[in-house]
């Protein structure tokens, strides 16, 4: 289900650092960064505004952000894209903060089935499926991004953990946590 | 806040789709607008500092001489200067361990510092601190003591820990604080390992000893597996 891949192609990890740093003295090189992560975060966002024109709007506001701070980028082992969605992640919340929108999550049915199979194995599963939408509109902002980030974007523990600011173990706890709350709503409701 | 929980059967967005919002161009146009922003505040920053450090200057009767040596800042409240001047202090040092390998092994080295030797205030009489038994010693205790965190490593974390403390009339570091934090792990070892040195011969103006601060950067890396 996880795309660990995307943590240990070490090779474009180099190589992304490389175009980091000479993007700092010449903002041209960046070009290829933008290119390579843009649907990538355009989707991330969409996700979250459904709307395509405020989504477009967002995601250049979050490549001139990484731009513009480029110098204060600190390669800490996770790839660059981590660095980029944790920028969009708080442009997303600042807009919801400002603007006092409804907060979307779009989810894909299949990736809804990596939630549900986390859940329950037994005869529920239809029931899960059924009333999950109710669910996941209990939980909390910071619970809701953690479910977003693991199961219906299939990042890895490091990944979310870099996103969301957390040591990878936090992120593991705090994750099934989540899935524990989920499971006493479903009991309960 | 509110949520809206949409399941849909896939993905709505096209890769054309959303390539038709690209705009690079666009993007660089932004960003130099944005920057040239900065430069004007940075303009007239300059500008007010210019005239602040003026009419300090001009009220400053009993000033040292400048020179190009001292790199370190002298504390206020000594009984010989009044007025502290600026740190510019910067040996960096470097924690390197293997990313897989079964031992940490660490190694430290100095890594040049480009704004040494240029830019940096001499106070006449003023001979800065150092360690006792020299930076060679100082760089072979950072290897031999210097750790890789555990939790660091395990997170993969790497970075820069910018510490800095005050070597006191006696040579003891105090006053240990980080500057820059890298994560709490390293920086509780990097102030385990400046707590720990040896005493330094304590900086001195005219003869007497001073207190100064010291900034030093240490940096954590992984070194990729030597398999790879």
């Amino acid at each position: 289900m996880v795309d660990t891949e995307r943590l240990n192609n070490k090779p474009d990890i180099e190589q992304e650092v490389v175009l980091i740093r000479k993007a700092v003295d010449n903002p041209a090189e960046f070009s290829p960064l933008y290119d390579k992560y843009f649907k990538e975060i355009f989707r991330y966002i969409f996700k979250r505004m459904g709307e395509k024109e405020l989504t477009a709007d967002l995601t250049q506001q979050v490549f001139l952000n990484a731009l513009t701070n480029l110098g204060k980028y600190q390669f800490r082992g996770a790839p660059f894209a981590a660095w980029l969605y944790r920028i969009a992640s708080n442009q997303c919340m600042d807009y919801f903060r400002k603007n006092k929108r409804i907060r979307h999550v779009l989810i894909d049915e299949s990736a809804l089935i990596n939630l549900v199979d986390e859940l329950t194995s037994d005869q529920t599963i239809e029931e899960w499926h059924q009333r999950l939408p109710q669910i996941l509109e209990l939980l909390t902002e910071p619970e809701l991004q953690l479910i977003e980030l693991r199961f219906f974007e299939a990042r890895p523990f490091k990944e979310v953990a870099e996103i969301l600011d957390l040591t990878e173990n936090n992120a593991k706890v705090r994750t099934y946590r989540v899935l524990d709350k989920m499971k006493k709503l479903f009991v309960q409701q | 806040m509110k949520q809206r929980i949409q399941i849909m059967k896939q993905s709505t967005l096209t890769d054309d789709e959303i390539e038709a919002y690209q705009d690079f161009d666009s993007l660089i146009k932004q960003a130099h607008s944005t920057s040239n922003k900065w430069v004007y505040y940075a303009g007239g920053a300059i500008a007010i500092t210019a005239v602040v450090v003026s009419i300090w200057w001009k009220g400053q009767q009993e000033i040292p001489t400048l020179s190009d040596k001292a790199n370190q800042e002298i504390l206020p409240n000594t009984p010989v200067v009044n007025k502290p001047e600026k740190i510019v202090l910067a040996d960096s040092l470097l924690a390197v361990v293997p990313e897989k390998g079964a031992l940490p092994e660490k190694k430290t080295e100095k890594v040049d510092d480009k704004a040494s030797g240029e830019n940096k205030l001499k106070l006449v009489g003023y001979k800065q601190a150092e360690p006792a038994g020299g930076y060679e010693r100082l760089y072979n205790y950072f290897n031999q003591e210097l750790h890789y965190p555990e939790s660091a490593l395990r997170d993969s974390i790497q970075g820069v820990v910018v510490i800095d403390f005050v070597i006191n009339i006696f040579g003891k570091p105090e006053q240990i604080r980080i500057q820059q934090s890298l994560d709490k792990a390293c920086d509780t070892e990097a102030i385990r390992v400046i707590g720990n040195m040896e005493p330094w011969l304590p900086a001195s103006l005219n003869g007497k000893p001073v207190s100064a601060r010291v900034s030093v950067p240490l940096t954590f890396q992984l070194l990729k597996p030597i398999q790879e």
